[in-house]
C-alpha cells in the first residue's frame, strides 16, 4: 500500500510538471497516436487486397493488434523510465536513485510516468472493444478475464525487456539500440498472429520472448481454434517478469556510475 | 570511528575503439582507486581535495553504497555501504553539486515532500526540520518556486537542505560550492558549520575552492591518482608549501628598477608595484632595506601567497 501510496505521489509531481508545458502535452497526445494510426491503415490496406491472412478475418487481427498496441501503450506510460534507462545512467540521475532507501525497481518506475500515452491508451482500447464485439467470439466471463489477462501480461512482457535490457546499460553506460528490435520490432511482429511467421521466429517471440504467450496462444483460444488451457498462458509473463528483475539486480552490481 | 576505509580499491573497464577497426576494441583497466584507508571520527569535518579524477566522488560514492569497491573494506557507522543500501541511506545525506535532486518543473516544497514520503519522515518531525532549515537558509520564499527558476545559489541551499530532510548523520558533499556566487557560498559554509556545531553533523566535503577548506575543515585530505597522499591540517600543508609571499607596495618618489635581489617582480606601475619574495631566502628586513634605497614606502602590505597557489605548488611537487 505504502509503495502504491509513494508510487502516485510520484505520478502527481510528472502530471503537474506536464501540465506546465500544455502545448507540448497536446502535441504529444496528437503524435502519439500517428503510429498505430499509420499501422492500422497498413493492416486495412493489406485485408483490402487479400481479403484474409491466412484464416485469420479482420476483426480478429485487429483484436491481436489492439492488445499488441494497448499493452506497448501501458507499458510505455508506465514504464518510461525503463524505456530511456540510458539517460538516466548518462545523466547521473540513477545515483540520485541509489541514495534514496528505497527498491531501485520502484524508484526506476516513479523516476519517470508519461502522461502523453494516454492518447495512444485510448486508442488502442477504442480499438479494441470494436475488435472484441466484432470478432465473432462469444464473450464469456472468463473469455474476458483471459482478454484482460492478455493485455497486463504484454504489458509485462515489454516491461521485462526493457528492465532485462536496462541491466546492459550498467555495463556499457551508453543506451543500445539493438533494444527496439525486440520492443518497438515485438510489437510490431506481435501485432499479426504469429503462426503468419517462420517457425523459429514463432519459438523464440513464444520461449525467449513472450510475446506470443500474451496475445497468440490466448488468441487462439478466444477465437475457438485451442483448448482453454491456452487463455492462461499470458501467466508466463510473471515468471519472465522475475526473471528479467533478477538480470536487472545483477547489472546493478556492476554499476560503475558516469562521471 | 564512525567512518573507516581500509585499503579500498576501484577499477574501471575502459573499452577503446582502436582506430580503423569497426568491432576491435581495447580493453584495460583503469584504477580509479588504488589503496585508500582513512578513518574519520564523529562530528569532523573534513576537507576531501584533489585533481579532478583523483578518484574523490569514487570514495564518496563507494562511501554513500552507490558503488561496490573491488577490494578492502569500507564501514560506515558499522554498516558495509553497498550490503546494506537502503538502512545506510537512511542515515546519509548526499549533495551532488552537479546532480539535482529537485524536481525540476514543479516548486521546491512539493519536491521537500516528496523526499519526505521517500524517506518515511514523520509528519510532525518533518514540519519541525523544515521550519528548521527554511530558517537557516532563507528559504521561505524559494519554496514555492519551481526549481527551474532558481538562481544556482538559491538552488544549491534547497539541495543541501533537500539532502537533510531526513536528519542524517553523516553528510557528503561533493562540490557543493561549484559555481556559486560569493553570497551563496558564505550561506552554504555558514550553514554546514552551523549543523555540524548544533547537531554534530559529520561532514566530508569536496572541492577545488581552497577557501571552502579554509573556512570549513580542520582537517584536509589530498587524493591524487587514486592514492591518499596527505591527510592532517591545512596549516601544514600551507606552511610546507606557501613558500613565498607577496608584498605590495605603493610609493612616491623614485623608481623601481627591472631587477631586484631577492624578489620577483610580478606587476609594476607608476607609484605601485607588487612583489614576491621568500622569506626563508630573503628577510622582509633586507627586501625593505634595499626599497627605501629606491623609492619613498608610502605604504605595504605583506600577503600569504593565495591558496591555490599553494594548492597548484603542492599538486606539481605531488606529481599531479
Amino acid at each position: 500500500m505504502q509503495v502504491l501510496r509513494l508510487y502516485f505521489r510520484h505520478v502527481a509531481i510528472h502530471v503537474r510538471a506536464a501540465m506546465e508545458y500544455r502545448a507540448s502535452f497536446a502535441l504529444m497526445l496528437v503524435i502519439q497516436v500517428l503510429t498505430p494510426l499509420s499501422a492500422l491503415a497498413g493492416v486495412y490496406f493489406l485485408f483490402q487486397n487479400f481479403g484474409a491472412l491466412q484464416d485469420w478475418t479482420l476483426p480478429q487481427i485487429l483484436l491481436c493488434f489492439a492488445v499488441t498496441y494497448l499493452s506497448f501503450a501501458l507499458a510505455e506510460c508506465f514504464g518510461r523510465g525503463f524505456d530511456t534507462f540510458s539517460r538516466l545512467i548518462r545523466q547521473g540521475s540513477f545515483d540520485r536513485l541509489m541514495v534514496q532507501p528505497r527498491n531501485l525497481i520502484l524508484l526506476t518506475f516513479c523516476s519517470d510516468f508519461a502522461l502523453n500515452r494516454v492518447s495512444k491508451i485510448g486508442l488502442a482500447l477504442c480499438l479494441l472493444v470494436y475488435a472484441a464485439l466484432h470478432a465473432g467470439i462469444r464473450w464469456t466471463a472468463y473469455k474476458l478475464l483471459v482478454l484482460v489477462l492478455m493485455a497486463l501480461s504484454g504489458t509485462l512482457v515489454f516491461l521485462g525487456v526493457w528492465i532485462a535490457f536496462a541491466a546492459l546499460c550498467f555495463v556499457t553506460i551508453e543506451g543500445l539500440e539493438v533494444v527496439n528490435i525486440f520492443t518497438d520490432g515485438g510489437r510490431e511482429l506481435s501485432s499479426y498472429p504469429l503462426d503468419i511467421y517462420l517457425k523459429p521466429v514463432c519459438r523464440f517471440f513464444t520461449l525467449v520472448i513472450p510475446f506470443g504467450v500474451m496475445n497468440y496462444l490466448p488468441l487462439r483460444f478466444l477465437v475457438g481454434k485451442a483448448p482453454a488451457i491456452y487463455g492462461l498462458s499470458p501467466l508466463y509473463a510473471l515468471p519472465f517478469l522475475a526473471a528479467c528483475v533478477g538480470v536487472f539486480y545483477l547489472g546493478v552490481r556492476h554499476y560503475r556510475s558516469a562521471g | 570511528m564512525l567512518i573507516t576505509l581500509e585499503n579500498i580499491g576501484k577499477d574501471y573497464v575502459v573499452h577503446r575503439k582502436l582506430p580503423g577497426h569497426v568491432l576491435k576494441r581495447e580493453r584495460t583497466l583503469v584504477r580509479a582507486l588504488g589503496e585508500v584507508s582513512f578513518s574519520i571520527d564523529r562530528g569532523e569535518i573534513v576537507g576531501y581535495i584533489g585533481p579532478n579524477g583523483a578518484g574523490k566522488s569514487t570514495t564518496i560514492k563507494i562511501m554513500s553504497g552507490i558503488l561496490t569497491p573491488d577490494r578492502g573494506l569500507c564501514r560506515v557507522d558499522g554498516r558495509i555501504p553497498h550490503k546494506v543500501r537502503k538502512e545506510h541511506v537512511r542515515h546519509i545525506g548526499v549533495v551532488f553539486g552537479q546532480r539535482s535532486s529537485l524536481w525540476w518543473d514543479v516548486p521546491v516544497i512539493d519536491s521537500f515532500n516528496l523526499l519526505r514520503d521517500i524517506y518515511g519522515v514523520d509528519k510532525e518531525r518533518y514540519g519541525r526540520t523544515l521550519r528548521r532549515l527554511s530558517e537557516m537558509l532563507d528559504l521561505g520564499p524559494l519554496l514555492r518556486t519551481p526549481a527551474r527558476q532558481l538562481s544556482l545559489g538559491q538552488r544549491m541551499r534547497c539541495e543541501v537542505a533537500a539532502a537533510l530532510l531526513h536528519e542524517p548523520d553523516i553528510l557528503f558533499l561533493d562540490e557543493p560550492t561549484i559555481g556559486l556566487d560569493a553570497v551563496s557560498k558564505l550561506a552554504v559554509r555558514d550553514f554546514i558549520l552551523e549543523i555540524n556545531r548544533e547537531r554534530g553533523v559529520t561532514v566530508l566535503l569536496t572541492t577545488h575552492d581552497m577557501h571552502d577548506i579554509e573556512a570549513l575543515a580542520k582537517r584536509v585530505m589530498l587524493l591524487g591518482k587514486g592514492a591518499l597522499l596527505y591527510d592532517g591540517s591545512l596549516e601544514a600543508i600551507r606552511e610546507r608549501y606557501a613558500g613565498e609571499k607577496q608584498l605590495s607596495l605603493r610609493y612616491a618618489r623614485g623608481r623601481l628598477p627591472d631587477r631586484l635581489e631577492g624578489a620577483q617582480i610580478v606587476q609594476a606601475d607608476i607609484g605601485h608595484a607588487t612583489l614576491r619574495f621568500d622569506p626563508s631566502k630573503t628577510s622582509a628586513q633586507r627586501l625593505f632595506a634595499q626599497l627605501s634605497q629606491l623609492v619613498e614606502l608610502r605604504d605595504v602590505s605583506i600577503q600569504e601567497a593565495p591558496l591555490e597557489t599553494v594548492m597548484a605548488t603542492l599538486y606539481k611537487e605531488m606529481g599531479l
